[in-house]
């Protein structure tokens, strides 16, 4: 696989350079049309048919994974993790699988844009977008800043290449410079600053953690680093040898896979921290400053407890875990904790893991990554900024609107404004509608980009040609630049800028450059770090805001939306989120209790509002929370509007309804009241209830992974005795599939993965809503009440199980559907008449119907995988294990005159999948890993004892210690 | 003397509305070697077993058009499995048990199509156009009607048999 | 019978055949309406894709396959009260078989639709037949739905034999009585030239009693067939061993239903008392009884497997039934098929023409949902719970189901104002054979 990379990519330099002359930008001026077609002349590497990998990095996040862009015919048509990436090591998340579609996203600003203010007859404004010449654009941008008297320029995050010609741009001009993530970590970082004194965030080592305590933080799902964590994470957890437990009002996934879930009442994690930093100074008397002690003294360990609603016992028992551990990892708060204490919070966390010995072990500073993303800075520019000023300048580049408080809300400042606000933006979206000029910027898999995290600089390259007149961020810069201090010599071209850029920070030759560029990544010299304690004393105000009486609003993150910035991209509209199980609509999440207390059942339709915002959605009743408590998602679109799939979408206002201070997120008073019901509900599942079946197994284990080993297996799932059918002889592969539920986390990278590799429709809402989706995998949902009374939410992918005697075979009339020599159970799409009986007698029910021709829409089509044909109506689909990559490898080993070798084929969806949990190959094969992974004593077949439909997808108990 | 004979032959249409008399006149008449036909609104057994008995044997188009299906409607599912075997879940290519059915269904629809033609076939349907004379309306409504040919000679004493049997009505035509 | 002779069954019969009143122009009317509609919403279908039917994952069949066993159930009772019933010489079903096989050959020519217009690409429907092809593509006869294909057409096909044959005769009559030119030409040809000389009528009488014995297995066998498209899957609800004779008691239940439905009306509108009289009623009321009893304890005999299996799923899909979301369609069938019909015991009601009428109306209504029971509630709660689904009726399909009636109710109409709807020929077989002694002894 790495030769085969270090090929492409040393044709890619090529390929690049010649792209790179096509597009560079000829003193700013832009008069040539570029169209995206397949190869009309193909480059001698390409060969029709055959992937081209391009390594590059998802700027999605600041984890900055690795990633290997696969090209078809010049197109992108999918991205995978880069398999050599330390980091990520070839795996991503769900929101870096959905990159192609934001990539060709429909609402991509073509070319730049004047947003021109006409009225209408009755005299209100309306406005009208009209495309600039490129040159045009750019004179403009430079007049504005020439004569600005004030320039404020607020942004997102922005990878380390972009940023520092922002930077330098901003030093020149003096602009005040502004970043801010919704999703950010700033209190992390201060509280690193206060305990030792570090300018990083910390970086976590959860693959030797043997406990891992975690106040709320989804580390399996968007905290910080999640893939990596997962990954380490999954090792731990596939032998049972770490034990984790989760702290937090509302179950998160993450919180699901806990083998202790503590719910604690909201904001009140702080006060749990102390009493458990209590415990263990008591336990381990660590030397901590005296003021702290002396504060620790004051406070009671019971009466802290108390406030938390949560059984002291929890804590004593916790506490001595921790200190047994040999290296045991506290980690902060997540979305939920950011309360008025979330910094205090994290001060707490990294005491105690001073307290256990854990920092320079589990935790590290030295990774370089930082959190620039600062409220207060842009809380004051923002109210301070003269909108009336018709020479102040405001700049904005990353979809900041939707993530700011109501007061701050640049389209209410913005209503009368002189003021005049240019924008970068690739999506035309709520915050680009604002601007007079609207600047369109490259996608990530279009241009250059790099990241410095855990001792690595990460290289982001074009995977294709750019589809429209974009350009990246520094070339605008540049160009402007050299407009207003009119030096000629430097060249605006993206790829000298990002070779100069390497040179400088990192001082490489081009030879290294080309090298990294190939591989996708360089290693720093990491600066080992050896903090020591700082702090000096630290203490927490009086409880405010703990009164059981009034509502509090939850906000909660998903892994189908993060912060929203997914806002457009129909695979993630299409994801159900795996606890709540809606998709495309916004949700609402009550306990029984508060339902009952509200009026207010499971899927009635309502409206939460307060004075800063509102949302609609159907209520989901959710037992796995606090009393007293509502959950919003945030970063879901809500209401009829944004149920629009490749339309301009209204952002989530869940966002709206809190009042960010620093990193807090609280919400004031609200109301919920029910509203006109929309005709359909967009919930994916009848019930999460096994009703009495035992279907789904979780083991629970006394004291460690060996007492299975012991457990005699029970014969029945084993049909091999009694057929009554004369068995086939399979030639020399029977493809089998195992999934371990113990460490797959629902985080739905493999649904995503599958919509991409095989070129399944988003059939969008209501269509949804009828029970007519077309996801190949699904994760469903169940909920069991286990033997130590625990109640346990276990997350099923569930596919085509390839069934050895399946039902759905043998009813069909024309053979469109029949079972193919390597175990397969093959569809013939064009033979099929659409009787759905095969769906039917599907026990499984993953057979998926085309109801209607679904067509995506326009630019979409580009991504396409021509590998896979696409189902017209009236036929039948479903999961054929990516038989076309089955197919690639095969044809490739009999060239080469070999047999596949195990690993070297990989469905969509275990290539995709963090943990791993997804395990593909040859079952024929004794020595592949699939084969002995089903051979594992967790190991059960789905309803094959019920049903004997003896299917090739063996599935791994789910695995929880007693508790 | 045939010949002659043939000149000068009568068809003779006697129509009755009682079967006793019908079938008296016929013993009469068969005695006398004359061919008749006997026409009836309905199937009536005292005139079968008098008239029509005789054995009949469109049963053996049936017989050959089931035994036909059956054989066809086996080797169709049998013969077509085999020119392309697909695996269907863990069946057998040919699973027998699952064709009984075709042969089934074959059988009885070939039986019966071959017993349509046989009754097609004895009883000379269609003959739409080609005017059967000697036929009276009234034979499907509720007359019974004899009907044989005789020469000019034999008349005089047909007719004292008709009337004595007393028939209603005698009708001679003399072009056949 | 003595108030019946030869004559007058022919004028009772042939009566039917009088130019249509401006009643049966405002009905026949009415029914082309609801034919309209039925092909328009089909047309909509085929041009909006499949989709606009309610049907989804995982309820995949729906209204239309409920039709279809609706129809094909309705169509049985034509043949076994022409076949069955002749070889057992039950003299009951001579004025009615005819009207009965009316409806069967027509009640199938309807079930037959119901399959492709089910289909997801209903233009590719003979692709299940198997016909040669250069691809060498047959279709697989492992499968229920090809043999349903056979099953069906092989019914089609002999009963509408059976039918014409049987027919021959009288469209004769009707040919020797025809007044208007157009309609001599037409019995002409429709009647081949048929005259009832002795030896036609010998072999006649042979060829059909051959053919009541081919079509007597057809009776039985069909209506399996078509159970086996449920009984063979591994659905809970559906696969059971019951099915074939639960089935078949089914059919001929909601078919003599169907007869009434029909026949009454007829009656009354043509006169035909002296020829369909109180005794043919209570005969059939009484075969009405014995099938109802039969599919009532088929009910609880599946109720009762599902408890003994101890099969959890099993359970479910029983206890759901009853109690679950679709409810209200369990106790529509239960009350219109088991409990109503029990009135039958009342010798006065087996007579009651009224309450005939509105009884097997209620059945007819109590089957459709029989069938709408099996088919939903079982897809709609099988195996794993995260995937149970929902239903709710589309317009499409209501009209389809409407144009149904109308398709089946024109050809009806059209029969009846065609053809001699009481068979002549077999009533008089059944009147004494005028004989001159006899007459004269009274």
């Amino acid at each position: 696989m790495l030769f085969k990379i270090n090929k492409k990519s040393a044709s890619t330099r090529r390929d690049f350079l010649t792209s790179a002359a096509l597009f560079s930008l000829a003193g700013c001026a832009d008069n040539k049309l570029e169209l995206i077609h397949p190869h009309f002349k193909d480059p001698e590497y390409a060969i029709p048919g055959n992937s081209v990998y391009y390594a590059t990095l998802c700027t999605e996040c600041q984890a900055g994974c690795g990633l290997l862009a696969e090209t078809k015919e010049g197109r992108v048509i999918k991205v995978e993790g880069n398999p050599d990436h330390p980091i990520n090591k070839g795996k991503t998340c769900a929101l870096g699988q959905s990159l192609p579609q934001a990539h060709y996203d429909p609402n991509r600003v073509r070319e730049p844009i004047e947003k021109t203010q006409l009225n209408d007859s009755k005299g209100n404004p309306v406005f009208s977008f009209n495309p600039l010449q490129l040159n045009d654009a750019l004179s403009k941008f430079a007049t504005k800043i020439k004569n600005a008297s004030k320039i404020l320029w607020i942004s997102k995050e922005l990878d380390s290449f972009s940023s520092l010609y922002v930077q330098e741009f901003c030093k020149k001009f003096n602009i005040n410079f502004i970043t801010y993530e919704f999703f950010n970590y700033e209190h992390v970082q201060k509280a690193c600053k206060r305990v030792f004194d570090v300018d990083a965030l910390p970086e976590y080592d959860l693959s030797s953690a043997d406990i891992i305590v975690s106040f709320g933080a989804e580390f399996l799902e968007y905290w910080l680093n999640p893939v990596k964590f997962s990954r380490d994470w999954a090792f731990r957890r596939k032998n049972a040898q770490v034990f984790h437990c989760q702290i937090e009002p509302r179950q998160t996934l993450t919180g699901a896979k806990a083998d202790l879930w503590l719910c604690i009442k909201p904001h009140t994690e702080i006060y749990f921290a102390l009493a458990l930093l209590k415990a263990i100074q008591k336990l381990k008397n660590s030397p901590l400053p005296v003021e702290i002690l002396s504060y620790l003294n004051k406070l009671e360990i019971e009466d802290l407890i108390s406030k938390t609603d949560i059984p002291s016992h929890f804590l004593h028992s916790l506490a001595n875990k921790l200190v047994m551990a040999s290296s045991p990892v506290v980690l902060g708060g997540g979305v939920q904790a950011r309360g008025e204490h979330a910094e205090t919070l994290e001060v707490a966390c990294l005491l105690i893991n001073y307290c256990l010995e854990a920092v320079g072990k589990t935790i590290d500073f030295s990774s370089g990554v930082k959190c620039s993303s600062d409220f207060a800075s842009l809380d004051k520019a923002l109210s301070e900024f003269d909108f009336s000023d018709p020479k102040a300048v405001l700049i904005l580049s990353g979809n900041i609107e939707p993530w700011l408080p109501t007061r701050l809300s640049i389209s209410e400042k913005a209503k009368q404004k002189q003021a005049s606000i240019i924008g970068f933006f690739e999506i035309l979206n709520t915050t680009a509608k604002l601007c007079d000029l609207i600047l369109p910027v490259d996608n990530c898999l279009e241009t250059f980009s790099a990241q410095v995290r855990g001792g690595l600089v990460t290289l982001g390259q074009p995977a294709m040609l750019r589809l429209y007149k974009s350009r990246h961020i520094s070339e605008y810069l540049t160009a402007v630049q050299n407009a207003l201090l009119n030096n000629q010599d430097s060249n605006v071209d993206v790829y000298n800028l990002f070779e100069n850029y390497l040179r400088k920070s990192f001082n490489l030759n081009s030879q290294e450059i080309k090298k990294a560029q190939e591989v996708g990544f360089f290693p720093l010299a990491k600066s080992k770090i050896k903090p020591k304690l700082a702090i000096k004393s630290f203490s927490i105000g009086a409880a405010k805001d703990l009164d059981d009486a009034k509502l509090k609003l939850l906000p909660l993150g998903t892994v189908k939306a993060w912060d929203g910035r997914g806002e457009n991209r129909g695979w993630l509209h299409e994801l159900h989120d795996p606890i709540s199980l809606v998709s495309w609509d916004c949700w609402i999440e009550l306990h029984p209790k508060t339902a009952k207390k509200l009026r207010l059942k499971n899927k009635d339709y309502v409206k939460l509002y307060n004075s800063s915002g509102y949302i609609e959605g159907i209520v989901v009743i959710n037992p796995l929370m606090k009393p007293g408590t509502v959950g919003v998602p945030l970063g879901i679109t809500s209401g009829e509007e944004s149920l629009s799939f490749a339309k301009i979408v209204k952002w989530a206002n869940a966002n709206k309804l809190f009042d960010l201070k620093e990193s807090s997120l609280l919400a004031s008073s609200f109301k919920i009241e029910k509203t006109t019901p929309r005709k359909q509900v967009y919930q994916t599942q009848v019930t999460t209830d096994e009703h009495g079946r035992d279907l789904i197994k979780v083991k629970v284990l006394k004291s460690d992974y060996s007492e299975l080993k012991s457990e005699v297996k029970d014969e029945k799932h084993h049909h091999h005795g009694v057929n009554l059918y004369e068995q086939r002889k399979k030639p020399m592969f029977k493809w089998g599939l195992s999934v371990d539920l113990a460490i797959c986390t629902g985080c739905s990278a493999c649904v995503v993965a599958c919509y991409a590799e095989n070129n399944i429709p988003v059939v969008g809402p209501r269509i949804v809503a009828q029970g007519r989706r077309m996801s190949w995998i699904t994760i469903h949902q169940y909920t069991k009440n286990l033997p130590d009374n625990s109640v346990r939410r276990v997350f099923v992918p569930l596919m085509c199980q390839q069934c050895g005697n399946a039902p759905c075979e043998p009813v069909c009339p024309v053979y469109a559907t029949y079972h193919n020599e390597e175990g397969l159970n093959a569809m013939i799409y064009n033979r099929c008449v659409g009787t759905r009986y095969c769906a039917n007698n599907c026990v499984y029910k993953v057979r998926r119907f085309n109801w209607f021709e679904y067509e995506f829409p326009d630019s979409l089509k580009l991504q396409l995988n021509p590998d896979v044909t696409k189902r017209g109506v009236g036929v039948m689909e479903k999961c054929n294990f990516c038989i076309q990559r089955i197919n690639e490898v095969k044809f490739r080993a009999k060239k080469e005159g070999r047999l596949p070798r195990d690993g070297e084929i990989q469905t969509a969806c275990q290539q995709s999948c963090p943990t791993g949990a997804i395990v593909f190959g040859n079952l024929l094969d004794e020595s592949s890993l699939v084969s002995q992974t089903v051979k594992s004593e967790r190991g059960w077949k789905l309803l094959d004892d019920m049903v004997n439909t003896q299917p090739a997808v063996t599935y791994l108990a789910d695995l929880k210690f007693q508790t | 003397m045939t010949v002659i004979k043939s000149f000068d032959n009568r068809l003779v249409i006697s129509v009755f509305s009682y079967v006793d008399d019908l079938l008296r006149a016929y013993t009469l008449l068969k005695e006398r070697g004359f061919e008749l036909r006997v026409y009836s609104p309905c199937p009536i057994p005292d005139i079968e077993e008098h008239v029509a008995n005789f054995w009949s044997p469109v049963r053996v188009f049936t017989a050959a058009g089931a035994v036909l299906g059956l054989i066809g409607g086996f080797a169709l599912a049998i013969l077509t499995s085999l020119d392309w075997p697909l695996r269907t879940s863990a069946k057998a290519v040919v699973s027998v048990p699952g064709f009984v059915v075709v042969g089934y269904e074959l059988t009885i629809l070939l039986g019966g199509l071959a017993t349509l033609l046989g009754l097609f076939f004895l009883t000379r349907v269609p003959q739409i156009f080609n005017r059967d004379i000697g036929y009276k309306p009234e034979f499907s409504s509720n007359k019974f009607g004899l009907v044989f040919k005789c020469s000019k000679d034999e008349l005089k004493d047909v007719y004292e048999i008709l009337r004595t049997s007393n028939a209603e009505d005698i009708e001679v035509r003399d072009r056949i | 019978m003595q108030s019946v002779n030869y004559k007058t069954v022919d004028t009772l019969v042939l009566n039917t055949l009088r130019p249509p009143t401006l009643g049966w122009y405002i009905l026949f009317g009415i029914i082309l309406l609801c034919l309209a509609v039925g092909v328009s919403c089909w047309t909509y279908q085929i041009l909006n894709g499949i989709g606009s039917s309610a049907k989804s994952n995982p309820v995949n069949w729906g209204v239309y396959i409920t039709t279809f066993v609706f129809w094909v159930g309705i169509a049985h009772s034509g043949t076994l009260i022409s076949a069955v019933l002749y070889l057992f010489r039950a003299k009951f079903r001579m004025p009615i078989y005819r009207i009965a096989e009316a409806m069967t050959v027509f009640a199938v020519i309807t079930a037959g639709l119901f399959p492709i217009i089910h289909l997801g690409r209903p233009w590719t429907f003979y692709w299940l037949l198997p016909y040669p092809n250069q691809m060498a593509l047959w279709p697989n006869f492992r499968s229920p739905l090809l043999w349903d294909v056979f099953a069906v057409t092989t019914y089609l096909t002999i009963s509408s034999v059976f039918f014409y044959v049987g027919l021959l005769p009288d469209i004769a009559t009707a040919r020797d009585q025809a007044q208007s030119k157009f309609r001599k030409l037409l019995y002409s040809i429709a009647s081949l030239g048929w005259r009832g000389d002795a030896e036609k009528w010998k072999h006649y009488a042979s060829a059909y009693l051959l053919f009541a014995a081919f079509a007597t297995p057809l009776v039985v066998s069909v209506h399996s067939v078509v159970s086996w498209d449920f009984a063979v899957s591994v659905i809970p609800g559906w696969h059971a061993t019951i099915f074939p004779p639960y089935f078949v008691a089914g059919a001929i239940f909601s078919g003599v239903a169907m007869v009434l439905t029909l026949i009454i009306p007829l009656r009354a509108v043509y006169k035909l008392h002296p020829l369909i009289r109180a005794e043919h009623f209570d005969a059939m009321s009484k075969l009405t009884l014995v099938t109802s009893c039969i599919v009532g304890f088929a009910y609880v005999t599946e109720f009762y497997t599902a408890w003994w299996s101890k099969n959890p799923f099993e359970r479910f899909q029983f206890w759901f039934r009853p109690t679950g979301d679709l409810a209200l369609g369990f106790w529509i069938m239960f009350v219109c098929n088991v409990v109503l019909p029990q009135l039958l015991w009342i010798k006065k009601l087996r007579t009651h023409i009224g309450f005939l009428f509105v009884l097997s109306i209620f059945i007819n209504i109590g089957m459709w949902f029989e069938r709408y029971n099996i088919i939903l509630q079982s897809l709609y709660r099988d195996y794993l719970p995260s995937a149970w689904g929902h239903y709710n009726f589309s317009w499409v399909e209501l009209g389809i189901l409407l144009g149904s009636f109308g398709w089946f109710g024109m050809w009806m109409m059209l029969f009846i104002k065609f053809f001699p709807s009481v068979a002549i020929t077999e009533i008089k077989e059944i009147l004494p054979v005028p004989k001159r002694h006899e007459d004269d002894s009274h």
